[in-house]
């Protein structure tokens, strides 16, 4: 029986007897969510520097990092929402309505801008509030609920806006604290990194994050051991969002603009970071830190294949088969463990 | 602290879901260290029975005494707080999860750095394998994989939780269910090794001649309604076994 057990161990954690002969510390490394998609961005990094060595010029690497800051911000708050069992398509409208409300509410109304940040923010994290309401007590799949609010607010958007671009005119000292660029990076990095720290934090070192384990690993247990399940998962929901409306902030700031039609391919970037990152998208498991990795992987790659003269639309083909790639490991991965 | 002598007294407790009676007018009563065997058919109203002394939902009637006073559990934190504490081998451990984490899963330990409280790791795994190993349950550490557990293995946990956290109830539903006669053994001599610390059980379970060596009395539901309450010695397995399948008992 525990021969059995310990067997089943090992090729869970992929390391078979390789491993045993490792110091512990290496060991242990190897064993962590992160590493499979650390190993994933260094060959990448490698792959492409081979092919240009422009690639890991500081320039280069800088926006490589302006783009994930982005991408991975929304992608955290997608990776706590997968590891507690449910998930939000409707982050990319979020993450374009946050900063239009916030330039035309400080445009509009005068209100001071970072005041208007806020309450932008506010609205966007009761959209995620309604998202977890509607999952949790109508008992609706997350995804019908957050394809129907997807939908809506963009539609809301676009009809508002009538598909143009909303411009702030003027140097904000906020813009200037959010994504100021120093040298070839940019604030905005500094502000993901931040973030990505704090949920890492919580996931793992707080009663929160437990909470969170375990109502993404088996919610009616969870139930049972008293964890109020509904929520955790209403919470996250409101993170999710309200970390998508920031990242939408992020870019305006960046940009002084917002094109109300740029949050759709970043939702499905993001959940792919999520997936590459070690995130199950049933649940329970999952990391930060790797999800942040796995923005900046896509990011990488996009970067990569202009720098070495491919043509940019290979980008998605690349990323779907990245994501093929991951899901296949995890299936067969769960199979020898349900053995 | 008791009424009528009992830890537990349920008094006409009954349960609808809709216009469905899954449970009506349930009376009975579990004194200190009592192992009750808790019998009937699939749909006889275990499970509803089971969820209720949890908290899981509230009863449509009835009431339910514990510990010398009634109560109302809005929520399984609850009944858990008072000392009512499940330990189903498939339903109170998160698979996913490791040990350490499971055992102390909705109350935590944890440590103040300035104005923050983090999980006290450290301590709750240091605590977590002194009590697997009080209880003898061999494991390697308390990062281990719950999934890599045996059903004897995970029953044994929860057992020790119970015990770790000085629950005054223990609820098991279904035990010895697929488990080798080897675990089954172990896990009853568990049973008997709560009961010797002066904690009662209900053990749910469809096996009568598993459990028939570890309680102390059966009683038998039918349809939502309690047919019979037994005492061991004045019954057979097969006796019970009888009043089960036929839904008939005549005093």
């Amino acid at each position: 029986m525990t021969s059995q057990a310990s067997r089943e161990h090992d090729a869970t954690t992929g390391e078979a007897d390789a491993g045993r002969h490792l110091p512990s510390c290496v060991k242990k490394l190897v064993l962590r969510p992160e590493f499979g998609v650390l190993v994933g961005l260094v060959t990448i990094w490698a792959l492409f520097y081979s092919f240009s060595p422009k690639f890991l010029w500081p320039a280069n690497i800088g926006n490589v990092f302006t783009s994930a800051a982005l991408m991975g911000l929304i992608a955290v708050g997608m990776a706590l929402l997968l590891i507690s069992g449910e998930f939000d398509i409707s982050v990319g409208s979020v993450y374009v309505i946050a900063p239009t409300l916030m330039i035309r509410i400080a445009q509009g109304l005068g209100v001071p801008l970072l005041l208007s940040m806020f309450l932008a923010l506010a609205v966007v994290g009761a959209i995620g509030f309604c998202n977890g309401v509607l999952t949790v007590k109508l008992r609706l799949p997350s995804f019908i609920v957050t394809l129907a609010t997807m939908l809506l607010l963009s539609g809301l958007l676009l009809s508002v806006t009538g598909g143009f671009v909303t411009e702030y005119s003027g140097h904000p000292l906020l813009f200037t604290v959010l994504a100021k660029r120093i040298g070839s990076f940019r604030v905005s990095t500094l502000w993901t990194l931040g973030i990505v720290a704090l949920f890492a934090v919580i996931l793992d070192h707080t009663k929160y994050g437990n909470w969170v384990y375990a109502t993404g690993g088996d919610v009616e247990v969870a139930r049972k051991m008293g964890i109020r399940v509904h929520r955790v998962k209403i919470t996250n929901f409101v993170i999710c969002s309200v970390l998508a409306g920031f990242a939408g902030c992020l870019s305006a700031a960046r940009v002084y603009s917002v094109r109300p039609n740029t949050g759709f391919d970043l939702m499905f970037n993001a959940m792919a970071a999520a997936i590459i990152g070690g995130c199950l998208i049933t649940g329970g498991r999952g990391s930060i830190v790797g999800t942040f990795i796995g923005a900046l992987l896509l990011c990488s790659v996009s970067s990569g294949l202009i720098l070495a003269g491919a043509s940019p639309y290979w980008y998605r083909a690349f990323v779907g088969g990245i994501i093929l790639l991951v899901v296949i490991i995890n299936l067969v991965l769960m199979r020898r463990l349900r053995r | 602290m008791t009424t009528n002598g009992h830890l537990l007294e349920v008094v006409g407790l009954g349960k609808r879901f809709g216009t469905v009676r899954a449970l009506h007018n349930v009376s009975f009563g579990v004194a200190e260290s009592e192992i009750v065997g808790l019998v009937g058919d699939n749909g006889a109203g275990k499970s509803t029975l089971i969820n209720l002394l949890m908290g899981v939902y509230p009863p449509s009637e009835g009431e339910i005494h514990f510990d010398g006073k009634r109560v109302r559990f809005a929520s399984p934190s609850e009944s858990r707080k008072q000392g009512i504490e499940p330990a189903y081998q498939h339903s109170a451990l998160v698979e996913m999860m490791s040990l350490w984490r499971n055992f102390f899963l909705g109350r935590e330990i944890e440590r103040r750095v300035g104005p923050f409280q983090f999980l006290d790791r450290r301590r709750m795994r240091e605590e977590c394998m002194r009590s697997m190993r009080d209880i003898g349950v061999n494991v390697r550490s308390a990062e281990e994989g719950v999934r890599h557990l045996s059903g004897g293995e995970r029953q044994s946990i929860c057992i020790g939780r119970c015990m770790h956290f000085g629950a005054k109830l223990l609820l098991l539903d279904e035990p010895t269910a697929a488990l080798s006669v080897r675990e089954t053994e172990r896990v009853l001599a568990y049973a008997r090794a709560v009961k010797e610390q002066g904690i009662s059980e209900i053990i749910v379970d469809h096996n009568i001649y598993h459990i028939y060596p570890v309680v102390d009395k059966f009683i038998v539901l039918d349809h939502g309604n309690k047919l019979a309450e037994l005492k061991k010695a004045d019954v057979t397995p097969e006796d019970v076994i009888n009043i089960v399948r036929t839904g008939q008992y005549a005093d």
